[in-house]
């Protein structure tokens, strides 16, 4: 006899794995034999013996007829909803795919894999910009040294979006944050929109007091952002945060812009909307954010370790997203 | 099983194939939800089948010039992806616990009913060999014809029925109590403790029963 010893059905196998008896009032027909007779698995002789015994047998023949609800409930279940991350994670890693000069970790990896190092480094489409970076780096101490007091309002968003132009360059630092906000996975569009969005980032370096002189740096090394003068509390939207000292290095012109490079993958100079200098999951990590062209009215939100831009290391990709644009 | 224009579909295939570079994208967002079915409830394990989405549709990527068109693109996609979720599964020797609660639908027109439902199957899937639960997912869930099936999955018709019919004899006894007689969760039913599939290709692949 077969049952599950529980719910009244016969069990799927038999313990004695004889595959259920038949001819007894004791005995069932287990729900493999019932289930491989519904399918149409079962020679004539052998469905003939449980047709006979089922139309004698209450018990089995519930279990056949729940064997066959089991298949309409089944077919009625509502199909679950890709997870909006699940779905940018596979859009971040097509696009990666689909253009040749990305380097973006999404090839078969984990979704914040912070250990594969990127193959295939455009690192063509860096030098192809060094120029350009040298041209900007002196435009940025110029900018910087005349604007010591500038404050980030009114200048965020624009301009990015059409680079390669002088208008673009000049205002290229104002993009570059420290918000000392830790992003996730959850919050990052809103937190994007709420610290990088619009007229009023008190957060941006370039409104900080300690902008560099303008003889200070090198023209290929300019501080796009400086370290926050550590009166502001990390976490607190809107408030300038020290800069984490790993991050450090996406600070330069260089570093950052080959990081951008990286990440647009294009050889042309490509200017971010914004970078946020912060933390994601804890973790120091830049928020990079790039005009998604294909998309009117969303952005691409690059969460990247510190390494991003770094030559021998390649641009680490913790996490993607498409967010409202900015 | 839903209809999906198939025409749109080699539409956007050819324009990938042409170099758009957003075709795919735009495919992959067609079909998005059933993919995701059918990697989470085959492998029960939403990290899972996060990655073999994602594997199966960079291969899909790759791949699309292969497409003959003697299939449904969709047919083609879902084949891709459960491959690569039946893949995955054998690189696994096991799987994590991981509540499914949150992965399951959220659409408010579906009932609480619905969902203890889903929640249910879902479990319950989890504690069948992989192959049998991507039958059972293909067949009985996303209504793909047996011979789609067995196109997709590779195996004669007669496998894919007797992977059915066994998942089918086993997730009867697993749901005996959450569908009751009146094809409704029990009041209690809820999701089974999460379980580790010992052997997730456990099957019988001759077909028939012995």
């Amino acid at each position: 006899m077969t049952t599950d010893g529980g719910h009244g059905l016969p069990g799927p196998t038999d313990a004695d794995g004889s595959g259920g008896r038949l001819g007894s009032d004791a005995d069932h027909i287990s729900l493999d034999h019932l289930a491989a007779g519904a399918a149409g698995l079962l020679d004539a002789n052998r469905s003939r013996e449980i047709a006979l015994h089922v139309g004698g047998c209450h018990s089995c023949a519930d279990a056949g007829r729940r064997l066959a609800e089991l298949g309409e409930q089944l077919a009625a279940l509502p199909a679950p909803v890709i997870p909006e991350d699940v779905s940018q994670r596979v859009v971040g890693a097509l696009r990666a795919e689909l253009d040749p000069a990305t380097v973006l970790p999404l090839g078969n990896g984990k979704r914040r894999d912070r250990s594969r190092r990127v193959p295939g480094v455009a690192w063509a489409g860096v030098a192809a910009a060094a120029a350009a970076i040298a041209l900007l780096s002196v435009v940025l101490v110029s900018h910087l040294s005349s604007s010591p007091s500038t404050t980030a309002a009114g200048s965020a968003a624009g301009s990015a979006r059409t680079p390669s132009n002088g208008a673009a360059v000049a205002q290229l630092p104002r993009v570059v944050h420290a918000t000392g906000t830790d992003y996730n996975s959850a919050n990052l569009a809103s937190q994007v929109h709420r610290n990088l969005a619009g007229p009023d980032i008190s957060g941006s370096l370039t409104s900080t007091p300690s902008a560099p002189p303008a003889a200070a740096p090198k023209p290929t090394d300019s501080s796009f952002a400086q370290g926050g003068n550590g009166s502001a509390p990390g976490g607190v939207v809107g408030a300038s945060a020290p800069v984490p000292p790993q991050l450090k290095p996406l600070t330069t012109g260089t570093r950052l812009l080959a990081c951008v490079s990286q990440l647009s993958g294009s050889t042309a100079l490509s200017l971010p909307l914004a970078v946020d200098l912060a933390r994601f999951d804890g973790k120091p990590a830049a928020v990079v954010i790039l005009p998604d062209r294909s998309h009117p009215g969303l952005d691409d939100a690059f969460v990247v370790t510190p390494a991003c831009g770094e030559p021998q290391a390649g641009a680490l990709l913790i996490y993607y997203q498409q967010v409202p644009a900015l | 099983m839903t209809v999906v224009d198939d025409r749109a579909d080699r539409q956007l295939l050819a324009d990938h194939a042409a170099g758009d570079p957003r075709a795919f994208e735009e495919l992959f967002r067609r079909h998005r939800d059933r993919l995701w079915a059918v990697a989470l409830r085959t492998l029960g394990n939403p990290d899972d089948a996060a990655d073999a989405l994602q594997d199966g549709m960079l291969s899909a990527c790759r791949a699309a010039a292969s497409f003959r068109g003697d299939s449904a693109v969709t047919t083609w996609l879902h084949r891709i992806v459960v491959n690569a979720a039946l893949d995955l599964a054998r690189r696994r020797a096991s799987r994590p616990a991981t509540p499914l609660e949150d992965h399951e639908p959220r659409d408010p027109r579906d009932d609480i009913a619905q969902r203890g439902v889903a929640l249910a199957v879902t479990a319950a899937l989890r504690q069948l060999p992989t192959e049998q639960a991507a039958a059972i997912v293909l067949v009985d869930i996303e209504g793909f014809p047996v011979r789609d099936v067995a196109t997709m999955l590779d195996v004669p018709e007669g496998t894919v029925k007797s992977r059915c019919a066994r998942g089918r004899a086993q997730l009867a006894l697993l749901l005996a109590d959450d569908f009751a007689t009146t094809g409704n969760p029990a009041p209690s039913a809820g999701v089974p403790p999460p379980t580790t599939r010992v052997h997730p290709n456990e099957d019988d692949d001759e077909g028939g029963v012995r």
